[in-house]
């Protein structure tokens, strides 16, 4: 009878047809790489709310008014454990790490040399140790799971922060002394030693480890491997992606690998809608280096943009400033704010839904910075930590400190100056808002303010607008909540061994 | 086959058992010439006859036996009939639906029989799993859908004719999208949280109600009870519907054409607001937000005067929606003799849609020949089906319905003829225009031969063997398309172009060995089978873009450094034993046991096989001595009780017992994209079939004044239901494992009640009616409840799917709150610091002002918040629904009309229109009642443009979404016998048709009917369809 139906085995025993069987995978070296890049797939985020930027939305930079995007209520701090940013994170970042879990364990029987097991182990470390990095940011203590699981011990209980943070550096010391400073060809991308040590800084200075974490940043200078790119715009450009001051990226190319949900967009009328504060813009200071409520600053309030930090225009479509669709006239935009970012944005505008550049992740400046603000925190307030920021400065033609505020700053003072030079440095880059977590500053948290619209309207005549700012959003920190997020509503529910941050 | 025609008056009988396979069944005159001239020969050894009704109409096709004997005849066009080779005795003349007569005769004396109707519809067959049976031997819930009574309503989709015509079948019209227009059906209620579809079958083979014309149909069973339906096994727990299309009979050729022409219209669209009052309303918002306006004096004042075509009044839905024509047209062929008997069918369809740039066209076959060999002991059926269907639609039809809702103010044309980019974005309905369209050609080929033989006394083996092909082609084209942006800038959409072919496959062979027999009050009937089954789904799709022109759509003409491509591969075998065996007593005590041994390649071994029992027995009790004194007003009465084990293995995945390591988990490095596997999903290899067991107990009574009344009681309930029980996000976000763990319950009641009278003026009646009432629960989720999916929900206690969120409690007053100066009147409403009264409930997702919505504090701590104050507000099932029906015949005059409703469903709108200042849509108009200082609505809250206010799920959004609707109301003549004789003896019959014609609701804005998940504003509106056609018999 089998005839009739043309099977060729058993009719009731059929196997998947287009997926691999685990149990007869990592036979050779193409397979252990197939496994890694398995790991490496889950570092871009997919989920919209998951996107870096939006991070940004979430900060006093940033702002996006619709709020099923999810970023709106954690500007807000109403979320609730309930809320898309919270899940969103909380999956990504543990999918990565069993996928780390499980390729390290299927390494150790793997039919392949020894130093590809070495370092691809190593790079699994790294990514593992990326998304705990995060996790620890956002929730504090989170379950520690460093094999595999089975259903009967996956019931898992919070870990105590600090040993969390433990086995991250366990993790990315051990992959530090394994991988090369660099690759080349179609390896560009994957985990370095510089990777790894940069990573380690930024974990250490999250969680107040300031010795460490400047020892971590200068472990990184010394590689030698790294420098300022001189441009800064270009920096964020297609075609200079994985240039010099590139240290770790989400790579991606057009067609089979863009960007789900494209930052391309950022600079289109239509999608995602993504404001930039007036709270930002009034930030960057004038090319003199003072702040524009500075009275000698020179700045005119109804020619804003003129003789600003460059970094500014270089950021951030101003009203009247070009993008893809002609000149950016905020009436006749959708964003209540009147400016949008231009930073990861696509502003020719071409193929934009197919959009393909880096998410850089690490970058030079940042372990300049970093290395600035251990030592300030620490209680060095010697020259090490002008030349530092001065460096950053320089790139985009500010004035040195020393040429502006003067020296022999206080820690205090340059802990402000500081701070301040993360915020127009790393605009738009999902910076913002950990920095805000870490600080610990609740004046961050403020309303929302961005131009009235309405009277910037009229294209043919741009000398006649008004810039004029009004409230756009109610923020007010909710100090019950302290500076984390709440544990998934649903994994509480999947998992009764889980604890709740207080106020959610 | 003919069970269904005694639901027809008595000429369409007539009719069918000539044609047999013909449309013409709604035809209600008799073409055929008088009784007169009949002649007999006087022969020995030959008996000649006719056999008549009471209107002296010939009856075609009636069975003539000796009494006692195995030979007889059938009667032939003129209801005549011939023996040879007898002398004396009795014949017994039967046909369906009439009583049987029993006449002695005499060879050479012409015999006239005259048969009567018989209401008690004793010899009623239905056609049953693997068979048929009596109606009244039925023990089992089985709904036969009187296919005759629909008239000639325009059903494009075959499923849609289940719609309010049995009782316990919920059917509901997807859309009214040509070409996916089909009805979602649950029978019995939804038992499970997978797939809950019906097995249907046509022709013994498993298949799919598009692809089957509702014209082609002789009979629908639709077995609901597990004694019915248990014989298909584990796939038999949605319910089983049966399909039977029309076979030739010996008889004369039969020609006849049928068609129509109709034009479609949206049976309801909301209204919403012009641009005046969209652009104040707006400002309005901006100022309850504390913000400037957004459109100035100037900007509303030309809205407003509407002569600036960049300043337009559109109403979008007249411009995606239009009325639409169509039009249908059927040939059939049927006829045959003793031993070779035909029919075919042939049908085009064409339709368009209401919405930009949908169409439909549809070209279908059917061919059914039976031959008989061997003294009529072998017959040999070929069944050969086939439709190749073709539909357009925009690429981005969701999209491309969604800005159907959009707001007036934006420009669809600029004035230099230009497609506007509106709202600097996207124009569905210029790149509709332009060619984004994308075009499904779906070809579909069904071929089965079967053998029957019968030997020894009573015994039959049949062999089928089949397989049906689909084949699909679709082109998805995105055309270049240069939209312009407000400041006249142009913008460009780059081309593409997606062509997926699929190619499934599908082989059954089945064996059937039976065995019939009577001996004294004795009948048994024994049936033994076996049937395998493999499918197989394979697709592989193409991509390229950078076309350089709008008119050539080839995959090798897009830019090659664009190409992508992919495909998916998987297959499932079924193999199954089963067997019947059915007893009765002196035709008053009846018995009928069912097994099925079902094995499925989804699950693992030791997990594939599964047994499904049932058992069932019925007691006429009209039957019995002691009933004689009710036999003057009672024909029949019957009591019926069944209980059986069902089985589903219907999950959304093929391989539930196998590991799984995806590929495509791909990562791209310096430029270059590297393969990546990952494993996703978590398995479990103790996965098996979903389990339903179902007690009916069933009453059928018939009065001799025409009135029948069938009800039943059922308890339905699903165990081991499969579900992937949430596993934590820890272990990777894997996809859990399924899980036999959740438990449904549905218990319902269900009654039709049907009257048929002819009065003496010759006015014919046909009353039929049905009523179901089903409760749905879901019993136990394994610690899962609630899992939410907002605004849906499935939570323990609850029906599937039931709407979840807040509960508004009115909208926040003035009263509730205190601002400056003690409360101080004279501070200007907008300058006012309003601050919540204390024992005011407060809502966490924003800080609540006049004006705004107030929902219930659940938990009474005071604070409304997503964790603790949400609870289910809403279903999506109908605690009743109904239908009713009516034809009726006078004279050359037919009419029809058929109500069909639901009561107790909610419906849920949200976004778009329903939801205040959403993206760039419109809104109702309903919200022109919005809350404000001067007009305290307890209902529709105050303007704003904020999405926190907006987005939170509640009842406001929910709405009753009961209705009862004129669903189809037809008037036809028949032109009589001298204008037939003008034409060369051709019977025509027009008629005009109202679908969809009245509809009665509360629900405000779109149509009440749409598919349960359509919680947006997004659905494809129903159509109402006014059609005039043409049936003719050549």
């Amino acid at each position: 009878m089998m005839v009739f139906c043309g099977c060729t085995s058993d009719l009731l025993d059929r196997s998947p047809l287009d997926t691999l069987s685990p149990g007869s995978f990592y036979e050779n070296e193409t397979q252990c790489k197939m496994g890694l890049m398995g790991v490496y797939a889950s570092i871009p985020p997919t989920e919209t709310v998951a996107f870096w930027y939006q991070l940004d939305f979430m900060s006093d930079n940033n702002y996006c008014q619709d709020s099923w995007q999810g970023s709106k209520e954690f500007g807000e701090w109403t979320q609730n454990a309930s809320s898309w940013g919270s899940s969103a994170k909380w999956k990504q970042d543990y999918q990565t790490i069993v996928r780390a879990n499980t390729f390290i364990a299927n390494m150790s029987t793997a039919k392949a040399s020894d130093d590809v097991k070495k370092q691809m182990d190593a790079e699994a470390q790294f990514l593992r140790a990326y998304a705990y990095s995060d996790l620890i940011t956002y929730f504090g203590d989170v379950p520690l799971i460093m094999g595999t699981q089975t259903l009967d011990s996956a019931k898992v209980s919070r870990t105590a922060k600090e040993k969390v943070l433990d086995a991250i550096i366990n993790d990315l010391d051990a992959a530090a002394t394994v991988l090369p400073n660099s690759y080349s060809g179609s390896n560009v991308g994957r985990a370095t030693k510089g990777a790894a040590l940069t990573l380690k800084c930024k974990t250490l200075l999250y969680n107040q480890k300031w010795d460490d974490a400047a020892a971590a940043a200068k472990a990184v200078m010394d590689l030698g491997v790294y420098n300022l790119y001189p441009d800064y715009a270009g920096l964020f450009d297609e075609a200079n992606e994985n240039n010099e001051e590139v240290i770790f990226d989400i790579q991606y190319i057009k067609n089979s690998q863009s960007q789900s949900w494209p930052s391309a967009r950022l600079s289109f009328v239509d999608w995602p809608t993504p404001n930039v504060t007036a709270d930002i813009i009034n930030d960057y200071y004038m090319t003199n280096g003072l702040a524009i409520t500075d009275s000698k600053s020179g700045y005119q309030d109804q020619d804003p943009y003129k003789n600003r930090d460059p970094r500014m225009a270089a950021s951030i479509v101003l009203p009247g400033s070009h993008t893809a669709s002609g000149t950016f006239i905020p009436a006749n935009d959708q964003v209540p704010c009147g400016a949008r970012p231009r930073k990861y944005a696509d502003i020719n505008g071409t193929d934009s839904y197919n959009y393909s550049l880096n998410t850089i992740v690490l970058r030079y400046a940042d372990v300049l910075l970093m290395r600035a603000e251990a030592l300030i925190e620490s209680g060095n307030t010697g020259q090490e930590v002008y030349d530092l920021i001065d460096q950053v400065r320089a790139r985009v033609n500010m004035p040195k400190i020393e040429n502006v505020e003067g020296t022999g700053l206080s820690q205090e003072q340059l802990r402000k100056i500081l701070r301040h030079e993360r915020r127009v440095e790393f605009f738009m880059e999902g910076t913002r808002y950990p920095d805000m977590l870490r600080w610990k500053d609740e004046s961050l948290v403020h309303d929302v303010y961005g131009y009235v619209t309405s009277k910037l309207s009229d294209p043919t005549n741009p000398s006649k607008w008004v810039f004029e700012t009004e409230k756009k959003e109610t923020r007010k920190f909710d100090s019950t909540k302290g500076w984390l997020w709440p544990i998934p509503q649903v994994e509480m529910q999947n998992n009764k061994n889980l604890k709740q941050n207080p106020g959610y | 086959m003919n069970y269904n025609l005694i639901k027809m008056s008595k000429k369409h009988i007539l009719l069918v058992s000539i044609l047999t396979t013909s449309f013409v069944v709604g035809f209600p005159r008799q073409i055929y010439a008088g009784l007169n001239n009949y002649e007999i020969l006087q022969q020995s050894g030959i008996v000649k006859g006719k056999v008549i009704d009471q209107n002296e109409d010939p009856v075609i096709g009636a069975t003539v036996r000796v009494k006692g004997e195995s030979r007889g005849t059938v009667t032939d066009l003129n209801g005549e009939f011939v023996l040879n080779n007898v002398n004396h005795g009795e014949l017994e003349v039967s046909y369906v639906g009439y009583k049987t007569q029993v006449i002695s005769f005499k060879s050479g004396s012409p015999l006239k029989v005259i048969m009567k109707e018989d209401a008690k519809s004793i010899n009623e067959v239905v056609v049953v799993g693997y068979g048929t049976q009596k109606k009244a031997n039925l023990t089992g819930a089985v709904s036969s859908v009187s296919v005759a009574d629909l008239g000639d309503r325009p059903i494009t989709n075959a499923s849609t004719l289940l719609q309010g015509t049995a009782s316990g079948v919920y059917a509901l019209q997807k859309s009214g999208q040509p070409g996916a227009d089909g009805a979602v059906i649950n029978i019995r209620g939804v038992g499970t949280l997978n797939n809950s579809d019906p097995l249907v079958i046509i022709d013994g083979f498993p298949g799919n109600m598009s692809d089957v014309d509702a014209s082609e149909i002789s009979s629908v069973s639709v077995l609901k009870d597990a004694a019915s339906a248990s014989i298909y096994g584990n796939r038999a727990a949605n319910g089983v519907i049966l399909i039977t299309t029309k076979k030739g009979a010996s008889g004369k050729m039969n020609i006849s054409y049928s068609g129509y022409y109709g034009v479609q219209e949206a049976t309801a669209l909301p209204k919403t607001l012009n641009s005046y009052q969209y652009t104040t309303m707006y400002n309005e918002a901006c100022q309850n937000m504390g913000m400037s306006n957004k459109y100035s004096d100037d900007v509303i004042a030309k809205y407003k005067a509407g002569n600036d075509p960049m300043y337009p009044n559109n109403n979008y839905f007249d411009i995606y929606y239009h009325t639409a024509n169509m039009q249908n047209h059927r040939f059939n062929i049927s006829g045959g003799s003793e031993n070779l008997q035909y029919a075919f069918m042939l049908g085009y369809l064409d339709q368009d849609g209401i919405l930009v740039d949908t169409n439909y066209r549809k070209t279908d076959f059917r061919s059914n020949v039976d031959a008989f060999f061997l003294d009529k002991k072998l017959r040999v059926t070929t069944r050969l089906s086939g439709n190749v269907g073709t539909q357009w639609q925009p690429t981005d039809l969701w999209s491309t319905i969604w800005y159907s809702t959009l707001a007036p103010i934006f420009p669809l044309k600029a004035t230099d003829g230009q497609w506007m980019a509106v709202n600097g974005e996207r124009n569905y309905y210029g790149e509709a225009e332009e060619g984004s369209m994308t075009k499904n050609k779906r070809y579909n080929f069904n071929g089965q031969i079967e053998g029957e033989y019968k030997f020894l006394d009573g015994f039959s083996l049949q062999l089928t063997y089949g397989y049906n092909v689909e084949q699909g082609d679709k082109d998805a084209v995105n055309a270049n398309v240069t939209l312009e942006n407000a400041d006249g800038s142009m913008k460009s959409l780059a081309s593409n172009l997606t062509v997926t072919n699929s190619t499934n496959t599908q082989t059954l062979l089945t064996g059937l060995l039976k065995y019939d027999h009577k001996f004294g009050k004795h009948t048994i009937g024994v049936m033994a089978g076996y049937s395998e089954e493999y499918f197989r789904w394979k697709w592989n799709s193409g991509y390229r873009s950078g076309y350089v022109n709008n008119t050539q759509w080839e995959l090798n003409l897009g830019d090659a450094s664009s190409q992508t491509n992919n495909s998916g591969d998987y297959d499932l075998g079924l193999r199954s034993y089963f067997g019947r065996l059915n007893y009765s007593y002196d035709d008053k005590y009846l018995f009928e046991a069912n097994i099925r041994r079902d094995g499925s390649s989804r699950f693992a071994d030791g997990h594939k096989w599964g047994n499904f029992p049932s058992f069932s027995a019925g007691w006429i009790i009209s039957e019995e001595n002691f009933m004689q004194a009710t036999k003057s007003w009672l024909d029949m009465l019957k009591i019926r009780a069944s209980w059986g084990k069902l089985g589903n293995q219907n999950i959304n995945s093929y391989y539930v017992g196998s590991d799984i390591l995806s590929a495509g988990q791909n990562y791209s490095l310096g430029g270059t994209l590297q393969s990546g596997v990952a494993v996703k999903s978590l398995t479990n290899k103790n996965t098996t079939w979903e389990t339903t067991t179902q007690t009916d107990l069933g009453l059928d009574i018939g009065f001799r004044n025409g009135i029948n009344v069938s009800m039943d009681y059922f308890v339905k309930k699903t165990n081991d239901i499969l579900m992937q029980t949430p596993i934590p996000w820890t272990m990777g976000n894997l996809s859990a494992p399924y899980v036999n763990a959740g438990k449904v319950q549905n218990k319902g009641i269900e009654a039709t009640v049907g009257y048929n009278k002819i009065f003496s003026n010759g006015l014919k009646l046909k009353t039929s009616a049905n009523i179901s009432h089903i409760v749905n629960k879901v019993t136990d989720l394994n610690g899962a409840s609630p899992i939410i999916n907002s605004p849906t929900a499935v939570v323990e206690g609850y029906a599937i799917n039931s709407f979840y969120g807040y509960v508004q409690d009115g909208i926040y007053q003035l009263s509730d709150f205190t601002w400056q100066n003690n409360s101080d009147p004279n501070i200007a409403y907008a300058n006012r610091q309003y601050k919540l009264k204390s024992g005011v409930t407060s809502i966490s997702n924003y800080t609540a002002q006049p004006g705004d919505i107030k929902y219930k504090d659940l938990d009474g701590d005071g604070v409304v918040d997503m964790d603790h104050d949400r609870k289910v507000i809403g279903k999506q099932f109908p605690d009743v629904s109904y239908a009713f029906s009516c034809n009726l015949e006078w004279k050359n005059f037919d009419f029809n009309m058929f109500w069909q409703g639901v009561a107790g469903i909610d419906g849920y709108t949200y976004y778009e229109i329903a939801t205040c200042f959403s993206g760039f849509a419109n809104m109702g108009d309903w919200w022109l009642d919005r809350w404000t200082p001067t007009n305290p609505s307890n209902k529709y809250p105050r303007l704003t443009t904020d999405g926190v206010r907006n987005n939170i799920h509640s009842t406001f959004y929910m709405e009753d979404a009961s209705y009862l609707r004129l669903k189809n109301i037809e008037i036809g003549y028949t032109f009589d016998k001298k204008f037939v004789r003008a034409l060369g003896g051709c019977k025509v019959r027009l008629y005009a048709n109202i679908q969809n014609a009245l509809t009665f609701t509360n629900y405000k804005g779109f149509d009440p009917e749409k598919e349960t998940s359509q919680t947006r504003a997004e659905a494809y509106p129903q159509t109402r369809i006014y059609t005039f056609g043409v049936n003719v018999n050549f």
